[in-house]
């Protein structure tokens, strides 16, 4: 057999094209596989008829290689059913993976429960700094009262001097007639003992009248609003049993001033 | 075995195919649909078969992978085998007659203008290649490659000798082989330029 002349017949285009019978394909692909110039020969022409069905392409509508994709993986998915035997890559890869996400998982869920525990505590954290800016609020409000008050022109001063009981102290009702309120200023009371309690009283015509028991203690604010008392032509503060007394107890008195 | 050139990606596919690698015929595709739905769809002859059809192809041609043989020919070669015999699978089952094929050449196959706006969308610079063909050589491919005439349809449908359609066709790929030779050349150089710009600056 001479090649060239096999080359020359025109046979290897029609094989390339598919246009011969079974046995002349085996024929020369026999011929192919002894003669390299016979198996060139072929190659150069399916270069040729591949670059001419390239030139001829024409798009295909979209979707088709999704479809191709998602069909391959459906039939991926059953063939381990179809006598196909999964190889044990397959098994250590997916075992990576399921391990991999149970791990994610668990660690997520963890960075989750750690973000909603820190969610929470900055939830009470936000409270607490809401009440106590509501308070800080109330008491700037009070003190901005107190102040307007004890700087009201119709506001008296009345101081209550020491008796011989505890001549250092000092305190002072702020009385208002205009508006009918008072405060009152403990000043140096000393702190009581346990058992008793500083009442403020009054003296209306000659008669005591009770103005309220109130508490001493370091660190207390010592300005606190009293009740009103029309018409006073004094004010005392008398040491009684915790919770008060009727009637005030005479020798127990500790400060006292007149309204002059 | 004489050491036979293959393209790049003709590797790749392979390469990633025999690893059953899915990648493998997204690579395919991405190169080749375009060629192959041509050639079914001058087969079929309808939009919608040409797609059901081009999907069955790349099912069988990553079912039938391990098959393919790189020694007896080329990827390309393999492919359009397999999706013309799915094509002529397709039309016989339908209402298809073959028999009557002989009489209704598709115009496209004696009007060059038409052929000429085919190829529109590709490179101009091969677009003349395939107009420097003459026309009988051109009209013989088509029937050949393109429409699945066997060589007796061939002779019959172009009034020539049986014995002469062989001979016609071999001058016929042995004119688009110096064609192409000419203009692939410097195709090819562009086309490497590209392909390496490609993976400087990133797909």
């Amino acid at each position: 057999m001479d090649p060239k002349s096999y080359i020359a017949s025109g046979i290897l285009e029609q094989y390339v094209l598919g246009k011969l019978s079974t046995q002349e394909v085996e024929e020369v692909e026999r011929y192919a596989s002894q003669y390299p110039e016979i198996r060139q020969e072929i190659d150069a022409i399916e270069e040729a008829l591949q670059e001419y069905a390239l030139l001829h392409g024409k798009t295909p509508p979209p979707g088709v290689l999704s479809t191709i994709l998602q069909t391959l993986d459906t039939q991926g998915s059953s063939s381990g059913s179809g006598g196909k035997t999964v190889p044990l890559w397959a098994f250590v890869a997916a075992a990576a993976l399921f391990l991999g996400s149970a791990a994610g998982w668990y660690l997520s869920s963890n960075e989750n429960a750690a973000q909603s525990q820190a969610i929470a505590s900055l939830g009470t954290e936000l409270d607490r700094l809401q009440s106590s800016c509501d308070s800080t609020a109330a008491e700037v409000e009070r003190l901005q009262e107190e102040n307007s008050f004890l700087s009201n022109p119709d506001t008296r001063t009345i101081y209550m001097e020491g008796t011989d009981l505890s001549p250092t102290a000092i305190a002072a009702v702020f009385y208002n007639v205009a508006n009918s309120r008072s405060y009152l200023n403990i000043g140096s009371l000393p702190e009581p003992p346990t058992d008793k309690q500083y009442q403020l009283w009054a003296i209306v015509d000659g008669q005591p009248v009770d103005m309220g028991v109130f508490e001493v203690q370091a660190g207390l604010d010592g300005v606190q609003e009293v009740p009103f008392v029309p018409n006073a032509q004094a004010f005392a503060v008398t040491l009684e049993p915790r919770g008060g007394s009727q009637v005030p107890t005479l020798d127990q008195m500790y400060v006292v001033g007149n309204v002059s | 075995m004489p050491n036979l050139k293959k393209t790049p990606v003709d590797e790749e596919v392979i390469r990633l195919l025999s690893a059953q690698n899915q990648r493998g015929i997204t690579l395919l595709y991405e190169h080749y649909s375009p060629a192959l739905y041509n050639i079914i769809l001058r087969i079929v002859q309808s939009d919608e078969i040409a797609e059901e059809t081009l999907q069955d192809c790349f099912l069988k041609i990553w079912e039938n992978f391990p098959k393919y043989d790189a020694a007896k020919g080329r990827l390309f070669t393999w492919m359009v085998r397999i999706c013309r015999n799915l094509a002529i699978d397709k039309i016989r089952s339908s209402q298809f007659k073959k028999g009557n094929r002989t009489e209704t050449i598709p115009d496209s196959v004696y009007n060059s203008n038409t052929l000429s706006e085919e190829l529109k969308t590709s490179d101009p610079g091969l677009q003349k290649v395939i107009n420097q063909m003459d026309g009988k050589s051109r009209i013989l491919i088509e029937l050949l490659y393109f429409q699945d005439y066997t060589q007796k349809e061939a002779s019959e449908a172009l009034d020539i000798p049986l014995g002469t359609v062989k001979s016609r066709s071999r001058k016929a790929i042995q004119l688009l082989r110096e064609t192409l030779g000419n203009e692939g050349f410097l195709a090819a150089i562009f086309l490497t330029l590209f392909e390496t710009a490609k993976r400087y600056f990133g797909s």
